[in-house]
């Protein structure tokens, strides 16, 4: 067996190398490791945060969950992080030099086709997204920028000196374009004659981005999100329509979405159930 | 040359059954696995009601040949699962329905869901630590006489036959595998996983979420191979009255599985395998499986069933 594929389903103990504060809510966190910073865009890593305080055992504290990588050059990678919920936000303790659990690169990535290409990123969608931009320098690249409130944007400077454009939107309309990032696609596909659309974002708004691309035939590709447990392919449990999100995925084609009835309707809890997407 | 052969009565295209827990939690995984060449798939594990698994992380790569798991047993519950077992049945081959409860009013009741699901056998997975909380610190496949009420009450309960998966964890599994015998089991499967904890040095904690678990991977083979034998030898010997044997533990080449049907298995059961080869770990076993076959000279599994049995007799 390749030692390099048995590298990646172990979990490697890195300690934090730096700590970028992307707004009041991201950070970005960055690690050292010559393997994980082979990473692909819109490829992921397992990330384990090891509640570090014996003796007291509490079950429903560590965990580990997928995160995309956002940057990867050398040695050096980062993961950027929306606190959100329990894991994120004992990982928004951690401090320089402590240790955090990265597996991978995990997963399936984008795959580039074409010389315009549209990035749609919706909240923290864009960290993978920006990852991309950086690998594309060469494109043409538009990128829409989709966030709840201005606030809540980040990457916004990195993106404007990247992207031939970059088209803001808010959900109130304070910063950029009112409305979703979906809402803005079919324009800004036929201005600049776009070949190929990477989105990741709320699956909702991915949906929508699917439908819209569907209806003006241009390819595109979607970075989905499941509840995970092993994140290596075994346990099945983050199945879309037989897809497994974690190795068939997380990036799929708009083809392979359209056999997946569950896309933009069903996820499935940590029971296994499934249950609507909101 | 001809592969096929059966379990409690119900033919089977090749011996190599997708092990419970892999997979099995979509009836559309199951039929993926069994396009990929299975013989018959079992479904992750299902009690009476929708359970969430425990905190990540659940699945630890060790090394190639040492996988740790800590699920929690997650899963929908039997009423949701039924349609599952329904998906999983339109591919064709057998559908093995795992099965869990705290007593044995949720066993049958849980059989007996599958059984009307669809499931053309049931296993009964005793080596779950939640069942019977009353008995803390043991489980129920750990305590002959708790199984052999749970066995007896399920086929009460059901028509379809009803494996029984073993432990490992057992003083005798020769002694436990009487007592589902005698509750009336139709089969045995063995071995589940094997009790194991891993230590992170530098965060100084244990690493899975659970804090312990079970270990799979070519690392327990021989020692699965050692209690499938004790069982198979009392069953020749005539000690134990023999019911089919479905190994398990560590398989994931021809070879491997020839091992086991050389003790006397009547099939065999892959799990961790799919971790390191996908869903090609079964034709890629089925392929060396007829090399192994071919260059030995044999027709049918039947021409060297239990043949290495003959040693430990």
């Amino acid at each position: 067996m390749d030692s390099d594929v048995c590298a990646r389903r172990k979990i490697k103990i890195l300690p934090i190398h730096d700590i970028v504060t992307e707004n009041e809510i991201v950070r970005s966190f960055y690690f050292k490791d010559n393997l994980a910073a082979q990473v692909e865009p819109g490829q992921f890593v397992m990330v384990w945060v090891p509640h570090t305080v014996p003796p007291r055992v509490d079950f429903s504290l560590p965990d580990q969950v997928p995160m995309s990588v956002s940057r990867a050059s050398d040695r050096l990678f980062s993961i950027t992080v929306k606190r959100c919920g329990e894991t994120t936000t004992e990982l928004f303790k951690y401090e320089k030099g402590d240790y955090v659990g990265i597996t991978g690169p995990l997963g399936k990535g984008f795959s580039v086709n074409g010389r315009h290409l549209l990035c749609v990123a919706g909240g923290i969608g864009a960290a993978a997204l920006f990852f991309l931009v950086q690998r594309e320098r060469e494109k043409d690249v538009h990128f829409i920028l989709g966030a709840r409130t201005k606030k809540e944007l980040f990457f916004e400077r990195e993106l404007r000196n990247l992207c031939t454009s970059l088209c803001i939107t808010t959900d109130d309309g304070l910063c950029g374009t009112r409305g979703f990032a979906s809402d803005v696609v079919a324009d800004v596909c036929e201005t600049h004659e776009i070949d190929q659309v990477m989105c990741c974002g709320p699956e909702i708004m991915m949906y929508k981005v699917f439908s819209v691309c569907k209806r003006l035939g241009i390819p595109s590709q979607f970075s989905l999100e499941r509840y995970m447990y092993c994140g290596l392919g075994i346990c099945g449990h983050c199945s879309l329509n037989g897809f497994l999100v974690c190795k068939d995925g997380p990036v799929f084609d708009a083809q392979e979405l359209e056999k997946a009835a569950d896309f933009g309707m069903k996820k499935v809890d940590k029971t296994g159930g499934k249950v609507p997407i909101q | 040359m001809d592969i096929s052969t059966s379990l409690c009565g119900i033919p089977l295209r090749n011996p190599l059954i997708l092990a419970s827990g892999i997979l099995g939690n979509k009836g559309a995984l199951l039929r993926r696995v069994a396009e990929s060449g299975a013989g018959a798939v079992a479904t992750k594990s299902v009690g009476p009601e929708p359970r969430e698994g425990y905190n990540n992380p659940t699945v630890l790569y060790v090394s190639e040949d040492i996988v740790l798991n800590a699920m929690g047993l997650p899963n929908p519950g039997c009423e949701q699962f039924a349609g599952e077992i329904e998906t999983a049945k339109t591919s064709g081959i057998p559908v093995i329905a795992s099965v869990f409860g705290r007593s044995q009013e949720e066993f049958s009741l849980v059989a007996m869901a599958m059984e009307e699901a669809g499931a053309d056998i049931v296993e009964l997975n005793v080596s779950c630590p939640h069942s019977l909380p009353r008995l803390k610190g043991l489980h129920l496949g750990q305590i002959p006489v708790e199984t052999k009420g749970v066995v007896k009450r399920v086929k009460q309960a059901t028509t379809v036959p009803v494996l029984v998966k073993l432990s490992p964890n057992v003083t005798s599994i020769v002694e436990v595998a009487r007592a589902c015998i005698e509750g009336g089991a139709d089969g045995l499967s063995l071995i589940n996983t094997v009790q194991a904890l891993e230590i992170d040095p530098l965060t100084e904690r244990p690493m899975l979420g659970n804090m312990v678990g079970g270990q799979s991977g070519p690392s327990i083979r021989c020692i699965a191979q050692r209690k499938v034998a004790d069982v198979l030898t009392a069953m020749r010997r005539g000690e134990l009255e023999a019911v089919p044997v479905v190994g398990a533990g560590g398989i994931e080449s021809g070879e491997d599985v020839a091992r086991y049907i050389l003790l006397g298995c009547q099939c065999v059961q892959i799990g961790s395998a799919v971790l390191k080869y996908g869903l090609d770990a079964f034709s890629k076993c089925l392929k060396e499986l007829e090399g192994y076959m071919k260059e030995k000279g044999y027709e049918t599994l039947e021409d060297f069933r239990g043949k290495s049995l003959e040693w430990l007799v």
